[in-house]
Formats: C-alpha cells, structure tokens, sequence
C-alpha cells in the first residue's frame, strides 16, 4: 500500500509496527526498540519531502531505521562491537545451563541473530523475519539483489553456526540448504 | 509479490513474545509527532498569516463592540422582565469546565497525571486488553469529575445504578487521582476477571481499596467497586493463597518448558542451582513485598510466614528439558512448607521459620516506628494502619519493655469490653514477677499467625507453639483500630 501524500500520521499508522519490530530484533530491548523507532520517524517527519518516489517509501523508512539501530548500538560500542573472535570463544565456552536455555526456541533464535554481525543482522531481519522481497532488502541495504542473496545465505549459515542445538534433532538440520 | 522464504525454522522468532509496541509508547509517539510537524507547519506559515491579520483583527474588533452595546442594552430589560419573550433564558453551565463529563482524549489525561500513565501501564501489562486498561483509566477520571453517566455505562451495579453512582461517587470524592497506585492485580481463575487493587490518598488520609475489571468477552467489559470495608492485609493475605492454589494445581513432573511457560507464564529467572542431575533451574517469584530481601535461590521460612514474600517456584530441567522437579515453597497458617513433585510423586515440608528463638515476635521498622510513637501518647491515630497481627505484637512488645502503662493502653476501648482499670494492670504486673522470657515464650508464634475475622470488629490471630495451637482475641474500637482483647489468649 502507498500513500497519496505524506502525511506523517498516515505513515506512522501504517509503519509503526514494521520500524519497531526491526528495531526490537535488531536489540532484544524493549526501550531501545522505542528509542528507535521515535527517533527513525522524527527523521522521517524532518526529510519526507525529499523524498521523490513515494513507492520507496517503505524501504526508505526501513534504511533510516537500520542507520539508527546502528548509530544506537555504535554508541554502546564497548558490548556490542566486540570482536567476532570473541563471539566464537563465547560460544565455545558456554555452559551446559546455558546450551538448556539456549533451547528456548525464540529466545536461543533471537540470541543467535545478537550475535551476527551489524549487516548480517539487519539482512537477516529484514529478509528472514519481515520478510522483504530481495529487491526491497537491496533497496534498504544500498546494494545490488545478488549481494543481498549471497550475504543473505551467509547470515543464515552463521545464525545457524550460533544456534547450538541444531545438531540435537532441533530440526534445523534437515532444513540447512 | 510473495515475499515469503523457506526458513521455517525461524518461525519462533517470528512469532516472539512481546513483539508489538506498548500501545501507551504507540499513541504518545503519534501524537508528538503530529504537535511536533504541527508546529512546524505553523513556523511556515506564520507570514502568510500576517498578512490576514489586521482586516481580520479588524473586523472581530468592530463586531465586538457592536455585539457588547447591544448585549448591554438588552440586559437591563432582561431584568426587568425575566422571559417577557416567553422563552426561558438559555442556562448556562458555570461549574470548571473539567467538571462532570471524562475527556475522551486519554493522550491528555495520561500526560497531565503521571499516575494515569502508570495504572495504565500496569493494567494493560497484566490484562493485555487496550480498551479495557483505557477504561480504567477513565473510570478514575469519572471519579473525579463526577461524570455519572461514564460511570453508568461502564461501571457494574448491582441493583439500581441511579441510586449507586451517587453513593460511588460520594465515596470517592476529593480523592488526590495524583497519589493513585496499583499495588498489585490478581486475575481471577474462575472467570475472566481482574481484582486491581491500589492505593490513594483522600483528606489526607492513606487508603487502599480495589476494583474488579470483568470481562464478557474481548470487548466487552465492565468495572465493579465495591464499596465494602477494604482490608488491605486480608487482601493481599488472600491473594496470596488463591496464587497458591492455583500454582499447586499445576505441578507436574516431566512436563515440557512450553508447557511450563503456558502454565505459569515466562516471567521467570534462570538461577544456577548447581544440583546434581539438573541442567538448569527457573525461578518464579509472586508477591513481593519492598522488604524482602532475596539471599540465595531457595526462600527463607520466616520471609514466607511473615508473607514478605507470598509464593516461590522453582523448576529443575533435565538435560532433554523435561521437568525432574518442581518445588513450591509457601505458607500456611503461619507456617512455612515447600511442596515437592519429582519422579516420585508429591511430598510436603515444613520449612525452620527460627531456630528456637522468637524472630517472629522482633518487630520490624514500620511497627517499631509505630510502636515507638504510641508509646509517647497513646495516640491510637498512629495504628491505624497496622494489621491486627502487627498490633498484638506491639503489646507483647510493651510487655518485654515492662512498659504497662502502653501494654495496657493497647488493649480495647470498648466500654462493654473492659475488664480492669489502668491502675489495678499496673500494680498487678509492677508486683508479678514477669520476665521478658516468660512473655517470649508465651507469645512466640503469635507474629507468624494468621488473623480470622469473625465479625466487623472481632477476630484472632491463631498461631501454633510449644504449648500448640493458640487463638489471641482481638477486638477492633470505634475509632476503627484493632486492639487487643483483655486477656486474649482464652
């Protein structure tokens, strides 16, 4: 659905849901997804008029969110930043209370997904749970549908190298292409 | 275009707990957002408008002052000849403009009273039912403004809402909306229903009452406050075991942790227990009271018994999630037990509330603050808000100081209850040879009973000791204190 005009009442009414629930899994926090989702549409109220093409204007709310999720966690580096090696030590060490907890379907998805890489993730969201057709996700991305694709097959792959109990018949084995 | 992709394994994540905004962040964000675009259109526009402004200004300005001459004279002979026309004068309501109907735009409400936001919040937190926590809401508005007619369409009476909204009203008039608190909501198991009790202040006066949010249906709902005499200690005393009911009813080992979750829902911690066979534990923890202080997974007897803390599950997961054990820990009659279930079936333990000494008796700070402020006065204004269990250990507390003036003065009022005279209580202890051993002893026990309330101004604290179970008589005064029945223990 497009809207005629701009008004920023109508855009918040239909995109609310989508901006915050990008930024929920993009943080796993509440007040942060909020954070962001008002900071995204004051952005977006500031610069909807130059906006041309107004069939964009979804993506073009998703790209603005993505750079706030980012520019947010960016301000945390310390945590979140961390070196990737540091991730695999992590997950190599973890306990065997933690690997039991990690069995929480959502929860164990959704620390997998914490744990990819800042664009990794935003593709994964995008595409894998807002379910975006590649097109939009290169649109939000800024990049061509075939690294989308590609990078897109490596963000499963590594959200699945997270989710440690697929081997134990979770099921996502028979599913890996 | 379908967007859909294969990943089925992704499905849990899609479908997420909590994954939609809180409406209240939702409708406070629109609605900035407009003022806010609002007021930037205004800044645009502002020169054209002033452009209008000075034939408009005009204008107004000219139709003023012939509407006021022409008012002026018309009134003198209004008041000569009131309705000469035939017509009655159109009345006019004079009352503050906040008065008698609720404003429907709750954006406003809830930003002029923080406490509006935070029933809110709690309601809808607890309910999940968006309208329903609105109408709340403005059901306490309704409360303040008068509006009868809200108060009739969403309130629930029991025979003739005419005649019961007055009453309801008058109840709650000058009641402070800004120190209005929810203390806690407990949903009925019986039917979809929610008890939501909070506290207020009216005419300077600490109150605690509640409502019953019912629902019909999704949508259809309505709000019930009784007037009755609110008793905040029962209250919470009763929630508590209604909680346990409905936790015992639900044990059981080997189910899985969805199933847990669907049970007793996913507030819950993830605690090392660090016990052989178990790969890891939750913990749920339900009514907790600002004193409790958590020290290790397991409660203490005594925090249970004295209900600082009201219920404690604890969970222990096999290594294929499956539940080895569950332990429920809880109180009863004002003893402490935890429940077990494991492969083995149920069994029961009582909880050591003390060992051996009286900690039940030891007051705590707000009953030593009380306490020590009776004992400058005897003013029985500083008891009232203490629970008839809190009283009657303030006078054994009086009796362990030997202070007979105050043990006395803790006893009831009731002219047909009074038994003996200040003075013959003091020369009888000064002379009996009383130690605060003695007292300890007889008493102990007495701070983890349980209050029954036998009528609208007499009970007992029944509680179990050496000497087994014991009743200790209380008796409430006019004044609508608890006191201490002469000779309480029968």
């Amino acid at each position: 659905m497009e809207l005629e005009s701009f008004e920023i009442e109508d855009i918040y009414d239909l995109y609310y849901r989508d901006v915050y629930h990008f930024a929920l899994y993009y943080t796993n926090n509440r007040q942060e997804a909020e954070d962001i989702t008002q900071e995204t549409f004051i952005k977006v109220m500031k610069k909807v008029g130059t906006l041309q093409n107004p069939d964009r204007l979804k993506t073009w709310i998703f790209s603005i969110a993505k750079h706030t999720a980012i520019d947010l966690k960016r301000k945390q580096k310390f945590v979140q930043f961390l070196p990737d090696w540091i991730f695999e030590k992590e997950t190599e060490e973890t306990t065997p209370e933690e690997q039991t907890i990690q069995k929480e379907d959502w929860a164990e998805l959704q620390r997998a997904l914490g744990k990819l890489k800042p664009h990794y993730r935003t593709v994964m969201i995008l595409r894998g749970l807002k379910e975006l057709s590649i097109k939009e996700t290169a649109e939000v991305m800024g990049c061509n549908e075939t690294k989308v694709r590609v990078d897109y097959h490596r963000a499963i792959q590594q959200m699945k190298k997270h989710v440690r109990s697929y081997e134990e018949g979770w099921g996502l084995k028979s599913e890996q292409s | 275009m379908n967007n859909h992709n294969n990943e089925k394994w992704l499905e849990p994540l899609k479908n997420r707990p909590d994954l939609e905004p809180n409406p209240l962040f939702v409708r406070e964000l629109k609605s900035s957002l407009i003022n806010k675009e609002q007021e930037h259109s205004k800044k645009n526009t502002s020169f054209r408008r002033f452009k209008m402004m000075i034939p408009t200004t005009l204008s107004i300005l000219l139709f003023s002052i012939l509407t006021v001459s022409f008012l002026a004279s018309n009134e003198k002979g209004q008041q000569l000849n009131p309705g000469e026309n035939g017509k009655e004068p159109e009345v006019v309501e004079q009352g503050p403009e906040d008065k008698e109907r609720v404003k429907q735009d709750l954006d406003t409400l809830l930003a002029k009273y923080p406490s509006y936001k935070s029933i809110y919040t709690e309601v809808y937190g607890v309910t999940k039912a968006e309208e329903a926590s609105k109408q709340v809401v403005n059901f306490f508005e309704a409360l303040r403004v008068e509006d009868k007619d809200f108060l009739k369409q969403y309130g629930f009476f029991v025979a003739n809402a005419d005649k019961e909204v007055p009453v309801l009203i008058d109840f709650y008039r000058d009641f402070d909306v800004e120190t209005l608190n929810v203390e806690y909501i407990v949903p009925s198991q019986a039917e979809p229903s929610y008890e939501i009790v909070f506290s207020y202040v009216q005419n300077n006066e600490e109150k605690m009452n509640h409502i019953h949010l019912n629902f019909a249906d999704e949508s259809n709902f309505t709000i019930y406050a009784p007037l009755d005499e609110f008793d905040a200690i029962t209250n919470w005393r009763n929630a508590i075991n209604t909680k346990i009911v409905e936790i015992e009813r639900k044990l059981e080992y080997g189910i899985t942790k969805q199933e847990a979750m669907d049970r007793f829902g996913s507030d819950f911690q993830i605690v090392d227990s660090g016990e052989e066979g178990i790969a890891s534990t939750w913990k749920y923890t339900y009514f907790v009271t600002d004193s409790y202080i958590e020290d290790g997974i397991v409660p203490k007897g005594k925090d249970i018994t004295e209900q600082k803390v009201g219920v404690v599950l604890i969970i222990g997961w096999s290594p294929d999630d499956k539940v080895l054990r569950m332990d429920m820990y809880y109180g009863r009659e004002g003893r402490a037990f935890v429940k077990s279930v494991d492969k083995n079936g149920t069994s029961e333990d009582e909880l050591t509330t003390s060992k051996g000494s009286y900690d039940d008796l030891e007051l705590n700070d707000r009953e030593r603050e009380a306490y020590e402020a009776f004992k400058q006065e005897h003013n029985p204004e500083v008891l009232k808000l203490m629970d008839p269990i809190s009283i009657a250990k303030m006078y054994v507390q009086a009796g362990i100081d030997q202070d007979w003036e105050t043990e006395y003065a803790f006893y009831t009022t009731r002219e047909d209850r009074i038994m003996w005279s200040k003075e013959t209580h003091k020369e009888y202890f000064e002379n009996e040879n009383t130690t605060a051993e003695k007292i300890r002893e007889a008493f102990s026990g007495l701070g983890a009973g349980t209050f029954n309330q036998r009528s609208e101004y007499e009970g007992y604290i029944s509680f179990v000791n050496k000497n087994g179970e014991q009743g200790f008589q209380m008796v409430k005064d006019e004044n609508g204190v608890w006191k201490v029945s002469f000779m309480p223990i029968q």
